[in-house]
């Protein structure tokens, strides 16, 4: 379940942020729902808001932040390199991968 | 409670507010001068800091209050939207009951919203409890009997029916449509009801909107802006036409009324209301959405402006009538910006986990569909110790100390601050914790409709699909198209969750609302025609020439205002199987996983790929 942190490397060198938020968005989404699953194998994924109330009521206290600041990273307006920093730490502190 | 460490939320904040910082200093500046003439305009004369700190709390206490009401919304128009389905299309229906023929009805496990296969079981679970509920009533209580009905013939029945006055066979006829036809006439029954349910909340909602946004000052300045804008972009040279009446006239009626809307006007004295009761259900939504959406920005600015006064102690200047912001340069602003920012993130993780708690729909002890929310309140008041005393023993001075380092003349106490920071984002949190919920409203009744000129506008560049958020346009009968931008992620949930599918409509006519510097223009207010707009675009329509730069966009405001002119510059030709050449309407799609443009074959209703409108669509300059 890990990026290809080649490919995200060479989207940050190219300074294409909104790729690389879209790849890391989309893993840690990913990873988020697995861990939800853990608990709760028939869970389905539906929307953000219903994932991160499931984290919060399913997982450890780590694993909530991480899905709670997940998801206000995403609705709220953020610059690209604000929300992309947010993004690297949220799938570090979920893989214990650093990229 | 594990509280982020000061170290990182500082890095975090400082990370948030120190890119584009020329920016968030700007918003600021126009902010705080907002809140400013807030306060000027409902001061008294001799008003001390107490009155202004108590004025604004009531405004946040009755912003909090609004943001509480319009949580409910989305899922009772998520519930309408399901019924009003299962009840156009009965076979469905049948299967849905099938489905949970074995499931029993918990009130607790229904929530809305989530996919439409799922509102359409909560809602066969709502309506079967209903329903048996309301026979064992009627088993109970009415004269009616019930037995007789179910072992006897119509025929039969109607001898008994013939026998009976006038007011019992109302009721007669009502109880045998159930006991013969079942759930699906009493569905049928129902819908009404929830209709109205919908309605009540979504004038309700448009109201208190449009109440606050006049209360803080602002609809006078939407309403100016969407002047300016139309000055600008309509035709100049068009004989026997007035110009100034395609303009928001503020001695019409609607404006009128919009203006005369406040945050405490009764239904009864509401002029606002008898307008938007004529207004569709679906109409009621998109204004709704567009209305929501700009208090809602609102709403943040207000709520950071107060925080930031409170902070550099302005009131003591305003009380004078004296903004006081002079003294401040860029780096303050800067680092009051990181420093009230610390405390966003604990209180933004103690409000999610409290927030989802709260259940959608409040429950009904009478076990039907019936609106009980003035009933029963499902919000509860949240401890917020825990969370103080967690804060401050993490983070054990750190946060007075950056504040007294920066600011010496500021008193900085952690308690204080967290406490005023609960109280005035309260309306804030809110918002977040169910963000989009409105927007959703509006999209879940678009999507099955193929003929409303709705979708995404703006195709800009081939990397669209990986922006964050899309612009969406919706055209309707009201004077201008809505516009709003949606998350990306949230479009495609819900292009999945409630239509199996990644094809977002295209809007048709994203380019006709382009003003002559370039940029698009914005949706300021949102108003049926009036008289005078409604003549001027009849007259305009029919006699302006085509190379008149206003011409695709008189064409497409006179479609706004009669539906059944689709502007001919937005269709294309089609080819009939007799060879004849026809103007149609087309139909694009733009799939949001892979950025490619379907298009619509009339003869067979296919999709196939557009390659050159995915290109041309893909290539198009940033406006």
């Amino acid at each position: 379940m890990e990026i290809n942190s080649l490919d995200l490397k060479n989207e940050l060198k190219n300074k294409n942020y909104d790729n690389c938020i879209f790849i890391l968005h989309k893993k840690i989404k990913e990873l988020l729902i697995l861990e939800v699953q853990k608990y709760d194998k028939d869970f389905k994924y539906s929307n953000l808001n219903d994932l991160k109330n499931k984290c919060i009521g399913l997982l450890n206290e780590d694993l909530s932040n991480i899905a709670i600041d997940f998801y206000m990273v995403s609705i709220t307006d953020e610059s690209p390199l604000y929300e992309l920093s947010i993004l690297v730490e949220l799938y570090e502190n979920l893989t214990k991968i650093k990229i | 409670m594990k509280i982020l460490d000061f170290d990182i939320a500082l890095d975090k904040s400082t990370k948030r507010f120190t890119i584009e910082k020329n920016k968030k200093a700007y918003y600021f500046q126009s902010s705080i001068k907002q809140l400013f003439n807030y306060v000027q305009a409902h001061s008294k004369s001799k008003t001390t800091e107490e009155d202004i700190e108590n004025l604004l709390m009531q405004k946040v206490s009755d912003l909090t209050e609004y943001s509480k009401k319009n949580l409910r919304i989305f899922p009772y128009v998520a519930r309408f939207n399901a019924a009003r389905y299962l009840s156009e299309h009965p076979q469905e229906l049948e299967k849905v009951l099938e489905s949970i023929k074995d499931l029993p009805y918990n009130e607790d496990s229904i929530e809305y919203g989530r996919s439409f296969e799922e509102d359409c079981k909560n809602l066969a679970l709502e309506i079967r409890e209903a329903f048996n509920t309301t026979m064992e009533n009627y088993k109970k209580t009415n004269p009616i009997d019930i037995e007789y009905m179910e072992t006897h013939s119509v025929k039969d029945l109607k001898k008994v029916f013939n026998r009976m006055s006038i007011i019992q066979r109302k009721n007669y006829l009502t109880v045998m449509g159930y006991v013969k036809q079942g759930l699906p006439a009493y569905l049928k029954d129902f819908l009404p009801s929830l209709e109205k349910d919908c309605k009540e909340l979504l004038i309700d909602a448009i109201r208190s909107s449009i109440g606050h946004l006049n209360d803080l000052g602002l609809t006078d300045n939407y309403i100016d802006f969407h002047n300016k804008q139309i000055s600008t972009m309509q035709p100049q040279n068009l004989l026997n036409i007035t110009a100034e009446d395609l303009l928001l006239n503020p001695k019409e009626d609607f404006i009128k009324a919009l203006k005369s809307e406040t945050p405490t006007t009764s239904l009864e004295n509401s002029s606002l209301a008898k307008f938007l009761e004529k207004q569709s259900l679906e109409n009621l939504i998109f204004m709704n959405t567009f209305w929501i959406n700009r208090l809602e920005k609102e709403t943040e600015d207000f709520s950071n402006s107060i925080f930031y006064a409170s902070k550099l102690n302005l009131f003591s200047n305003w009380k004078n009538g004296v903004l006081g912001l002079n003294q401040y340069s860029d780096k303050d602003i800067t680092n009051l910006l990181i420093g009230t920012n610390l405390l966003f993130y604990p209180v933004s993780r103690f409000y999610q986990v409290n927030f989802s708690k709260v259940k959608q729909i409040p429950s009904s002890q009478e076990k039907n569909l019936k609106r009980e929310s003035d009933k029963k309140d499902s919000f509860v008041l949240i401890d917020t110790s825990d969370l103080m005393k967690s804060v401050s023993k993490s983070w054990n001075g750190r946060y007075e100390e950056f504040f007294n380092s920066r600011f010496p003349n500021m008193q900085t106490s952690l308690q204080n601050d967290i406490s005023l920071y609960l109280s005035i984002y309260n309306p804030v949190f809110l918002q977040y914790a169910h963000k989009d919920r409105n927007i959703q409203s509006a999209l879940i009744v678009l999507l099955n409709n193929t003929k409303q000129n709705y979708g995404l506008s703006s195709i800009n560049n081939a990397s669209q699909i990986t922006q964050k958020k899309l612009p969406i346009s919706i055209d309707t009968d009201l004077n201008f198209p809505i516009r709003f931008h949606v998350s990306t992620e949230l479009l495609k949930d819900i292009l999945q969750n409630y239509n199996n599918t990644s094809l977002l409509k295209l809007y048709l006519g994203t380019e006709d609302f382009i003003k002559a510097n370039g940029r698009f223009a914005t949706t300021q207010i949102l108003a049926p025609f009036s008289n005078a707009q409604s003549k001027y675009l009849k007259k305009a329509s029919s006699s302006i020439s085509k190379a008149d730069t206003a011409f695709n966009f008189i064409e497409h405001l006179n479609y706004l205002r009669d539906n059944k002119h689709f502007p001919e510059h937005l269709k294309v030709p089609y080819v009939k199987p007799n060879g004849k050449v026809e103007m149609v309407i087309p139909e694009y799609y733009i799939d949001l996983n892979t950025g490619e443009i379907y298009q619509k074959d009339l003869k067979t209703g296919n999709l196939f790929i557009n390659s050159e409108k995915t290109k041309s669509e893909n290539s198009l300059e940033e406006k």
